[in-house]
């Protein structure tokens, strides 16, 4: 039996976690509490400790790039990466404590548990030190980067600003960017179908059908291509140039109207104070140029990793999903469906980019929608990667969409031609689609340029039901009514809630009721809240009254925190036992 | 003051160096009559259609002049304006008028630059489209004439090189004719433009005997239409699976479903417009 369970374990066992951020420690670990408030003298210490037993294999710099862990048979872990704020102090603890097998030794012995304890603020603070590292890189904006996601690329020449995501926001959703003044990028990209449009394919200013469907712009900036099948479209600032200035089809319909359009956003007074504040270098900064860079900007915003899934990875909530769900989960990453090969990694597809990724990977796949009886077995007008290439064996292939938020995009497939997720796993199930009439007829599963992954497979009733389960798990109840996305020309503006992006743990100093705050001792929020200790005290605004009064010198809470402007709210406060 | 040096710093460098200044006139027509927007042509291709104009531009490069020894000498164009950008000259004979209402109100019928002092010359050799390492180049970073959204080409990478859009008897919707480079694929380095386009499709272009002070670059709408049914379809997106690209690339002398390139028609030798 125990032999058995040590199997199953292995593979997990030789690193700290693997690909997609799951650490080899048990679940059960990633509820550990520090019970250790970070200091100066902890972090002085634990960084000595490292010196003394972690940085020959990690380095000093805990990036592992040293002599000796190249020639080790598990690489160790490289502690700066992104990865590491997928995992909690407690996993982190627990693999310091007990090691990893074929990997990492075990200081359970060695170190005290004190000392443990410490050096999870320092490997903590490693990975802080990098991610601040990276933001010179990407500009004054403060993402609030969902727990576990890597920071994304951004291009040198347009770095990140509040300012810009504002006016992009506003540019977003201007009718003014079509001719007609009909539609804008939000007309097709709508917020409560996680920015697609419901429809199978795209309908134009001027009614034009497009001949694929608008694709989520949810976490779009970690996307290595950006559309269905070109791999020429890999910036967004050169994408919105596509709808704006596109003629096959005629989507906004402004080519050859680039000076008109400038004579409009001129006209407008949000955008004659914004466009100089967002390009404040720029003696004209009301352009094309600069209209795209802003809309990319804001497109760079929308993250999502807060869907009721990752609330389980992360080990917040261990009934966040069903166990159908949990159970459709170890489907979707098993051998015998394949789904994640296409659809791996945090963002569920295998077209992936992000700050500090090597190279961008870019994949496209031919899944058997289609098996016709011409040269491309594909309908002409989305032949896939075939448009670009001309290489028949391209013919076919599309990019595998995120996963994410599934649910809420539907219809399916590049040219909408699925209806429903349990008509795509079904067509996955078979390995392919057979159109029996019609002009489409054919036997997908034949398609002789079909992905190696999409085979038939045998999947029970039951199974499905939970498969479909763990694909409804992937969508962040946030995205449909984030305010920070919504359509800021629209007047019927509505106040949804707000997500708690970041969990704090402290304990209040002091309340003040006529503020409306409290100071509180708190932890680290990794990436966005160094912690305090007991001298240093930072002030928090409490939105809630009912949840201010409740709070009472000595409490230990628990609370969802974010920023605004410079100040900082704290929100679904929940008391904590004192231990 | 600063702006007069430069002027004649600039002249002095010229004179130096000894050069002729050298104006390539264009004009498009149909058959011998002149093209232009608002007006309706009748005989137009193979189904003798009735066509009325809608858009007409093109960038030409590497324009060059044939010398009396046979060299070809590089046409150095002038630059500051909104037509010339380095070796591209963006030609446009639509005024924004009538059908071409997409289009711009001003026109460009020459390209003007300067050839090397004491020379004689009788030939005239240019190229069709934008230059590879141009081609590629972001509109919104770049002056004019690569600026415009009406000649990008964003879902190629690149630029349209033609622009030749009209209405038929059959079509009155529009029939289109984009030239351009297709079958692009993006380099191994990411944001970097594309390494390679399968067809290139630029048009090399030759008129012996050519002496710009009194010849002019003749643009045929109807020779380029010739072999062409322009009553049925969209146009030609310089697709090699659309058959209408067929007969219009025969016309340019690009190569087409297996058929090899050869000379192109679309441009001769003429005179000035009789009165201009």
């Amino acid at each position: 039996m125990r032999a058995a369970l040590l199997l199953v374990w292995m593979p997990a066992l030789l690193a700290a976690h693997d690909a997609n951020g799951r650490s080899s420690a048990p679940l059960e670990s990633r509820r550990l509490v520090n019970p250790l408030q970070p200091s100066e003298a902890a972090l002085y210490s634990a960084s000595a400790t490292f010196s003394k037993l972690c940085a020959e294999c990690h380095g000093a710099d805990g990036k592992s790039r040293t002599k000796l862990a190249s020639t080790l048979p598990s690489r160790p872990t490289d502690l700066t990466d992104y990865l590491m704020q997928a995992m909690k102090d407690g996993e982190i603890y627990w693999i310091i404590t007990n090691g990893a097998e074929k990997g990492m030794p075990a200081y359970g012995k060695q170190l005290t548990d004190a000392q443990r304890w410490e050096m999870v603020f320092w490997v903590r603070e490693l990975r802080v030190r990098e991610l601040y590292a990276e933001r010179i890189q990407l500009g004054t904006y403060e993402w609030q980067l969902p727990p576990g996601f890597p920071h994304p690329k951004v291009p040198a020449d347009n770095l990140m600003t509040a300012e810009k995501v504002e006016l992009g926001r506003l540019l977003f959703y201007d009718k003014r960017l079509s001719a007609n003044q009909k539609q804008s990028c939000g007309t097709c990209h709508r917020q409560d179908k996680a920015f697609t449009d419901g429809r199978a394919r795209g309908l134009g200013s001027t009614g034009e059908l497009h001949p694929r469907g608008p694709m989520s712009l949810i976490n779009v900036a970690y996307n290595s291509v950006l559309t269905w099948a070109n791999p020429n479209v890999t910036k967004l600032e050169r994408q919105a140039l596509v709808p704006m200035f596109g003629e096959h089809p005629v989507e906004l319909g402004m080519a050859g109207k680039e000076d008109e359009l400038v004579v409009r956003l001129k006209a407008e007074p949000r955008y004659a104070r914004l466009f100089p504040v967002a390009f404040p270098s720029e003696r004209e900064p009301v352009t094309i140029g600069n209209t795209t860079k802003a809309i990319a900007a804001f497109e760079r915003t929308l993250l999502s990793g807060d869907s009721p899934y990752d609330e389980y990875r992360r080990g917040d909530d261990a009934d966040a999903i069903s166990e159908s769900a949990k159970r459709g989960e170890k489907l979707f990453y098993s051998e015998r469906l394949e789904c994640f090969h296409c659809h791996g990694g945090f963002n569920f597809t295998g077209s992936l980019d992000y700050l500090g990724k090597g190279s961008p990977e870019v994949e496209f796949h031919n899944t058997g929608l289609y098996n016709l009886k011409t040269e491309l077995t594909y309908p002409e007008d989305a032949p896939g990667l075939f448009e670009f290439t001309r290489q028949k064996a391209d013919a076919g292939k599309f990019k595998a969409p995120t996963l994410r938020n599934i649910a809420l995009t539907a219809p399916y497939m590049h040219d909408g031609s699925v209806n429903t997720l349990e008509e795509a796993i079904e067509h996955y199930r078979a390995g392919g689609r057979t159109i029996k009439t019609g002009p489409l007829a054919g036997v997908g599963f034949e398609n002789p340029n079909k992905s190696e992954f999409v085979k038939s497979f045998e999947l029970t009733p039951a199974e499905k039901t939970d498969l479909l389960e763990f694909l409804k798990s992937l969508t962040d109840p946030y995205v449909a009514v984030d305010q920070r996305w919504a359509d800021p020309w629209s007047p019927k503006a509505v106040t949804p809630p707000v997500r708690p992006r970041h969990l704090l743990l402290g304990e209040v100093v002091e309340v003040y009721p006529e503020a409306g705050s409290v100071t509180l001792k708190h932890g680290a929020v990794t990436g966005f809240l160094k912690a305090t200790g007991a001298e240093e005290t930072r002030e928090f605004i409490v939105r809630d009254k009912k949840e201010l009064d409740s709070l009472q010198p000595g409490a230990r809470i628990s609370a969802g925190v974010r920023r605004r402007g410079a100040d900082y709210v704290i929100e679904n406060v929940r008391s904590q036992s004192r231990r | 003051m600063t702006f007069r040096l430069a002027g004649f710093a600039l002249l002095m460098a010229v004179s130096a160096r000894g050069a002729d200044a050298v104006t390539v006139r264009f004009r498009a027509t149909v058959g011998d009559e002149e093209l232009a927007c608002g007006r309706k042509y009748s005989g137009v291709g193979t189904t003798k259609s009735s066509v009325t104009l809608k858009d007409f531009r093109f960038y030409v490069h590497n324009v060059r002049l044939v010398d009396e020894t046979g060299h070809e000498t590089a046409v150095e164009l002038n630059q500051g304006g909104q037509w010339q950008l380095d070796d591209v000259a963006l030609l446009d004979f639509e005024d924004a008028s009538g059908a071409c209402r997409n289009g711009t109100p001003e026109k460009n019928t020459q390209v003007a630059g300067t050839v090397p002092a004491g020379h004689s010359y009788h030939g005239l050799r240019f190229t069709l489209g934008v230059p590879f390492a141009k081609n590629h180049s972001d509109l919104t970073a770049m002056p004019s004439p690569l600026n415009l959204t009406a000649m990008a080409w964003i879902w190629n990478a690149g630029r349209r090189f033609a622009r030749i859009e009209f209405t038929s008897t059959g079509v009155p919707r529009g029939y289109a004719i984009h030239l351009g480079s297709t079958g692009c694929t993006p380099n191994q380095s990411p944001n970097a433009p594309p390494t390679k386009c399968l067809s290139p499709n630029r048009v090399e272009v030759e008129l012996a005997d050519f002496d710009p002070a009194k010849d002019v670059v003749i643009a045929d709408l109807g020779a380029l239409l010739a072999d062409s049914d322009v009553d049925h379809g969209t146009g030609c997106e310089s697709e090699p699976g659309t058959a209408a690209c067929g007969p219009v690339f025969g016309r340019l002398g690009l190569p087409f479903a297996g058929r090899p390139d050869g000379k192109q028609s679309f441009f001769r030798k003429g005179l000035m417009e009789a009165g201009k």
